[in-house]
């Protein structure tokens, strides 16, 4: 007694990823369960064969249809035309036609895609700049509530501040801002395995977290009590990116040593 | 009256296929006789995909047969034509005698 012989899995599982989950559908896979066995009874391989390139025609086909239904319209006109299919063709036969003009002129075909990949690329930079500093929310608890303060004068819209400045300020606004914080950007000279390192910071007031409403993911971030004397109580909060890349996200560096121009 | 009410060259042969196998239309028999008659072999997705739009349209109609072991287990699905199917052949089969009639000379047929 010998068992029927089995179409290749890959082809029914195939059809039955694309046919609908019904009677018509299995209907589709009982036919060419069908003539699979009865090619299979010629020449099981070259069945098997058969099998899998019809189960992938009719794969095809039926993929093209569901994407006319989901579109909501009728599945094929009379002559294909209006159809999803019809739409397909027309594309593969503009991009076609597109390849073969774009292959004759290669000079020019050379700088439209360089002027187009210059023109992408740099529309793309901007748009990056921009989304980073004004569309994206920045990372603070109340970005609405920041305000940035200046000093202005003849020539200068953004002047800074001096500390004396920055104290007046702080102490003498109370009655329009919560709190006053200061920072100023810097270049430190890290330490390094191979030397020294430099690494743009900022130098900032010991509130300077709080008020931004940041917190830390490891350790602390700087205090009021912070604010000491310049020089004398020298601690540093890394960045995310700077901490994964010097120190490859070592949790136990908090507390440990730095050294910052030669000095800890 | 729109191009609705005529049929496509592949849905005329797939109707009077329909028509000749009678009981025995399904897919695998309508492939076969199409192949016979036409002399190629046709998409079989196309012929799958152009009956759900026949019996969309009302022309056809289908019924399941029980599940065969032969087919692994599933149905038939056996398709026959309605009256609006038979007189949708009936005019087309009507435009084109018209369309050639008196072309025979021009053709060289007899």
């Amino acid at each position: 007694m010998s068992s029927s012989p089995r179409p290749p899995r890959i082809g029914t599982w195939l059809m039955e990823s694309v046919l609908p989950p019904t009677d018509r559908g299995a209907a589709v896979l009982g036919d060419l369960h069908e003539e699979f066995v009865s090619r299979a009874s010629r020449g099981l391989h070259r069945a098997r064969i058969w099998y899998v390139r019809e189960a992938l025609g009719v794969a095809v086909r039926y993929v093209g249809q569901s994407q006319n239904y989901q579109r909501g319209r009728s599945r094929l006109d009379v002559d294909g035309r209006g159809t999803w299919e019809g739409f397909m063709d027309a594309v593969v036969m503009n991009v076609r036609f597109a390849v073969r003009r774009l292959a004759k002129s290669p000079m020019f075909t050379m700088v439209a895609i360089t002027s187009l990949g210059l023109g992408i690329g740099a529309n793309t930079a901007m748009f990056s700049l921009v989304n980073a500093v004004i569309i994206r929310d920045q990372p603070f608890e109340d970005p609405a509530a920041l305000m940035d303060i200046y000093e202005a004068g003849e020539g200068f819209s953004h002047g800074t501040l001096s500390y004396p400045d920055y104290v007046d300020i702080k102490e003498g606004s109370t009655d329009v801002f919560e709190d006053a914080g200061g920072m100023q950007l810097v270049l430190l000279q890290m330490d390094a395995e191979n030397g020294v390192e430099m690494v743009p910071a900022e130098a900032v007031t010991g509130n300077y977290f709080s008020i931004l409403g940041i917190h830390a993911a490891l350790g602390r971030l700087f205090t009021a009590a912070d604010d000491v004397a310049r020089g004398a109580h020298p601690v540093v909060v890394l960045g995310h990116g700077y901490w994964t890349r010097r120190f490859g996200s070592d949790p136990l560096i908090v507390g440990s040593e730095l050294r910052i121009a030669g000095r800890p | 009256m729109g191009r609705e009410g005529y049929l496509g060259e592949f849905e005329q042969m797939l109707l009077l296929a329909v028509l000749r196998l009678e009981e025995d239309a399904y897919g695998v028999r309508l492939m076969d006789e199409l192949e016979a008659r036409v002399g190629r072999r046709v998409s079989r997705g196309s012929v799958y995909v152009t009956l759900d739009r026949l019996e969309e349209k009302g022309w056809l109609a289908s019924e399941m047969s029980d599940a065969r072991p032969e087919r692994g287990g599933r149905p038939r699905r056996i398709v026959s034509i309605t009256p609006e199917g038979l007189d949708a052949l009936r005019k087309s089969r009507a435009a084109l005698l018209n369309l050639w009639a008196g072309l025979e000379g021009a053709l060289d047929l007899p």
